[in-house]
């Protein structure tokens, strides 16, 4: 999988732009995206190994709360991703494999993202962007 | 948007774009702004927003941009919208992330001259105290009825275990607690977000300052909020942490549903929205008036930590150092209110996003303390230049539903902020200014850069010459601890 991402200039916040050749290589690249705001991701400890899944009535819903629960997963749990693999098992589920470490192996979180939001939203197979609230 | 809507200047800094500029408004936008930050907002997003306000249903008056209104999600940050209680909606995007997040200003009977030499000592002592940086546990843990019981009372509840004073609670907007909090419409999540955060200053634009009045423009209205030239203040500013984030994220997922249910046509799909008086708009209401008693609780617990790192480096009670608050305001909130609209009394949901209360002289919801002087408005600036003390008028009462700006407002991206300067180069500016920073992270701290954001002066005379508010005082910052 390869698949590319780049942050994009916003006011306010912080708005990631994902590129891909399908849908799951796209949304791989927008999760590395969101998690590049967070952290150094080459710095993050290959020591976890963890699923994080949502299901969505429509793509951007999907999208948007896969990334918002990998949020809450670090909010709760301190598990922070270096890398992952994007599945569906199912239509409306998303599934990530992930892998990482947790913030208690001495990962520097440098900015809190609050929420991925529908904020001019842009969902397609190839290309991908959503704007976080910091 | 292609094109700028029509704007007609209807007095100094104040400027209409009429009902009709567009099909769908409900109500005008009433714009407040000099006019040189007119020019750069016209054809933005945030005018945008300001626009697809005023299409909810319900929304009374008009649609109100304040002068520091930028782009937001939904709602511009520096919005402010207030609907029928019957037939208007709430919105979690007129209200944002951080619900409540806030600013509380604590003053004191130090001097200039006294903290100015011992300024590293007092930083480095309240950023020793306080909790700050992403997800960093503060010291109070939690059960679960605890939790359900501080949703409730707010800064009570703090008051309550020790930290505070008696009247601290009613120098806080709604005297710290929203009535209406339902703890059994938060979801488990939002527990989970918040667990081990009361007592913390989080990150991004967060923080603690100490400051000094550098001029007094209203004498007897200083002496009523206790303010004096040179005396040393203490700026709180935080909201309901990721139990706040949670409750709103919850909420926009319930009502990207609820717009369609209830047959609501919207611009922006970040305007989702549900009737005020629907059990989806009920939920929504009492879930984030628990997450805005979370943040009172929070940042009556800052003010606590606060005061005893500055008791400590001076070797005295904070009762003896005179650290009073003077007030506490809300800026991003949702809540019920009596205003007069053509010529009828009438309770509304008033969202304030980005912008806060700012209530004349003689209020009833005022204590009886500023009753006769009217609310203090707390407008925080940069880290590096200042922020004001304003007081509430009756004009705003009138135009804007007793509301103010809220701060500066970004000028600069993130990227943009980390391209003008290193932070070793952000610190050395902040030092030659006589302003000595700790912060949880560099990385974080070139993005708040003083650069990064308007002048807060702009945007105070602007809200001034609008006559939504009139200043008291300005203050100047001596150190800051950034979350």
């Amino acid at each position: 999988m390869t698949g590319k991402y780049t942050i994009l200039d916003h006011q306010a916040d912080a708005r990631v732009r994902a590129e891909g050749r399908d849908f799951a290589e796209t949304l791989r690249a927008l999760c590395l995206g969101m998690w590049s705001l967070m952290v150094d991701l080459q710095a993050v400890p290959d020591k976890e190994r963890w699923e994080v899944a949502a299901e969505g009535d429509d793509e951007e819903e999907l999208v948007v709360k896969l990334l918002n629960e990998h949020l809450y997963r670090l909010a709760g749990e301190g598990l922070v991703v270096r890398d992952l693999l994007v599945t569906f098992p199912e239509p409306r589920l998303v599934l990530t494999r992930c892998r990482g470490a947790t913030v208690e192996d001495g990962v520097e979180i440098f900015r809190e993202v609050k929420a991925a939001t529908y904020n001019d939203i842009l969902i397609t197979p190839t290309l991908m962007e959503v704007t976080f609230d910091l | 948007m292609a094109t700028s809507p029509p704007i007609q200047r209807v007095g100094r800094c104040r400027f209409v774009i009429p009902r009709d500029a567009q099909r769908g408004m409900r109500v005008p936008c009433y714009i407040f702004a000099g006019e040189d930050f007119l020019e750069d907002i016209k054809g933005t997003k945030a005018l945008e927003q300001a626009i697809n306000v005023a299409h909810l249903p319900g929304i009374v008056m008009a649609s109100i941009a304040m002068p520091d209104i930028h782009e937001g999600y939904g709602f511009p940050i520096g919005g402010v919208a207030a609907c029928d209680l019957d037939e208007g909606v709430i919105s979690p995007g007129g209200v944002g992330y951080d619900i409540n997040c806030g600013v509380r200003l604590c003053r004191s009977d130090l001097t200039l001259d006294e903290v100015k030499p011992r300024i590293k000592e007092i930083t480095d002592a309240i950023f020793q105290m306080v909790p700050s940086g992403v997800g960093k546990e503060g010291k109070l843990s939690l059960s679960r009825s605890e939790t359900d019981e501080l949703l409730v009372k707010g800064a009570r509840w703090a008051l309550e275990k020790g930290y505070g004073w008696p009247e601290d609670i009613e120098r806080c907007e709604e005297g710290g607690a929203l009535a209406g909090a339902n703890p059994s419409a938060v979801s488990r999540k939002a527990y989970e977000r918040g667990k081990g955060q009361v007592g913390t200053l989080g990150s991004g634009n967060h923080f603690i300052e100490v400051g000094y009045v550098e001029e007094v423009y209203d004498e007897k209205t200083a002496k009523a909020f206790g303010l004096f030239k040179n005396q040393i203040v203490f700026w709180v500013h935080s909201g309901s942490r990721g139990f706040g984030h949670q409750v709103c994220q919850d909420n926009l997922d319930v009502m990207r549903k609820t717009t369609e249910k209830y047959g609501i046509k919207l611009p922006d799909r970040q305007l989702d929205c549900a009737p005020f008086k629907s059990p989806e708009g009920q939920a929504y209401f009492g879930a984030m008036a628990a997450a805005a008693n979370y943040a009172w609780a929070n940042r009556q617990v800052l003010l606590h930590l606060v005061r005893e790192a500055v008791s400590r480096v001076f070797g005295s009670s904070a009762e003896a150092l005179g650290m009073k608050l003077v007030y506490d305001v809300a800026h991003n909130i949702a809540k019920i209110e009596e205003h007069e609209v053509e010529g009828q009394k009438k309770k509304l949901v008033v969202h304030r996003k980005g912008a806060t209360r700012a209530f004349p002289a003689g209020h009833p919801a005022l204590p009886a303390i500023y009753r006769e002087s009217g609310q203090p408005v707390l407008v925080p600036g940069d880290m590096g230049r200042a922020s004001y003390v304003l007081v509430g008028t009756s004009e705003a009462m009138r135009d804007s539903f007793g509301s103010a700006c809220h701060g500066a407002g970004r000028a600069l991206s993130r990227q943009q902020a980390k391209r003008t300067m290193s932070a070793e180069e952000l610190l050395n500016e902040l030092s030659s200014r006589g302003v000595y920073v700790r912060s949880a992270t560099v990385k974080g701290l070139i993005e708040e850069a003083p650069q990064a954001y308007k002048d807060v002066d702009d945007v105070v005379e602007a809200t001034v010459a609008a006559g939504l508010a009139r200043k008291v005082v300005k203050t100047r910052p001596l150190g800051v601890v950034k979350g």
